[in-house]
């Protein structure tokens, strides 16, 4: 009996400390997007942005698409003084904070970009979120001159 | 006495054991990437390359003005055109024009970067660049002298992009090489070596 009511109490407190993060809802928004103009022969582009949760709950970035080309989420990393860039599998944005896509860092890579970008252009782009579903924004296209120059 | 002459061995003991991890150790920190060569003897020197008008491009045509090395690939979506931006502003910052300094771009991908590509990449970033392309030997020439790693990695879809060495090379008027700036490095300490290069 004493044994049976210490492991409800357990499963109980146990529940009660991962609820939180299940009840609570995301609040996602997208602000900030934009892509470098594309030069002669360049088909690749990285999207920048910034994504806050304002929201308690937890989410995840799975992919995005555009129909500009295919997108990925990629990152750049330095190991030593080589720059590598590798594909991503998810990207995490846990509740209460904000995460930049930045250039040097994580982005969204487009490849097999057909029409060149034209800096003062738009082009739209679907962020597709494991919990808050689907986002759609405008991705605004900076000439290289003009683009943030820092890592 | 004995004691003291026991704790004098020990000590000799746990330098020698010292001395051999440091020794071992360093060449380590020297993985594929790093740039052994950058403190070599044999860094550097002059190369023959091919400008954006396909003609051949001398490296004593950078005489009498500093320089700055910087190797990428037209098509890297990140790193290089952030990279090339950062340098055309910081030559804004140190104010001397735009012709203080000159900014060189060396493509590691000479097979997608012919002379029409680095041309119009010349013309992307708003201030005077110099792009350079060549032949595979030309360029795989120039990397070795310079210390530059470049390796093609598959994309999706069949395309692929490159991991690169991405340090910026400083030189002087003379061509003499003077320092590097890494890019993570903060602009206030990039600016104050860009500023010592145009000085000296």
């Amino acid at each position: 009996m004493f044994l049976g009511r210490t492991a409800a109490a357990l499963a109980a407190l146990l529940l009660l400390s991962c609820a939180p993060k299940k009840i609570d809802p995301p609040q996602v928004s997208i602000s900030g997007a934009w892509s470098r103009a594309t030069v002669a022969g360049q088909s690749t582009a990285a999207v920048y942005l910034t994504i806050a949760n304002n929201g308690g709950g937890d989410d995840t970035l799975l992919n995005a698409s555009t129909p500009t080309g295919q997108a990925t989420l990629h990152s750049s990393a330095m190991d030593g003084a080589v720059m590598r860039m590798r594909p991503l599998e998810r990207l995490d944005v846990h509740g209460h904070s904000t995460v930049q896509l930045k250039p040097g860092g994580t982005h969204i890579m487009v490849t097999g970009v057909k029409q060149p970008l034209i800096a003062g252009s738009r082009f739209p782009l679907a962020l597709h979120f494991d919990r808050s579903g689907d986002r759609r924004i405008d991705v605004e296209v900076r000439s290289a001159s003009t683009a943030g120059e820092s890592m | 006495m004995k004691q003291l002459r026991y704790v004098l061995w020990i000590g000799v003991a746990l330098a020698a054991i010292l001395l051999a991890y440091i020794s071992l150790r360093t060449p380590s920190q020297n993985g594929p990437g790093a740039n052994k060569s950058v403190a070599g003897s044999h860094f550097g020197g002059p190369f023959t390359l091919v400008g954006a008008d396909g003609q051949p491009f001398s490296s004593t045509q950078l005489a009498g003005k500093p320089y700055v090395l910087y190797f990428g690939y037209t098509r890297c979506p990140d790193t290089c055109p952030t990279t090339l931006n950062r340098l055309v502003h910081l030559r804004r910052e140190v104010g001397l024009g735009d012709d203080s300094f000159r900014i060189v771009f060396i493509t590691v991908d000479p097979a997608r970067d012919g002379p029409e590509e680095v041309g119009s990449y010349e013309k992307a970033f708003g201030a005077p660049i110099i792009c350079l392309t060549g032949s595979p030997a030309q360029i795989d020439q120039v990397k070795k002298e310079y210390g530059i790693f470049s390796q093609k990695v598959p994309e999706a879809g069949g395309d692929y992009s490159v991991d690169h060495t991405a340090t910026i090379l400083l030189f002087d008027r003379n061509g003499k090489f003077a320092g590097t700036i890494a890019p993570d490095e903060a602009d206030s300490a990039a600016l104050g070596k860009l500023k010592n290069v145009t000085a000296a």
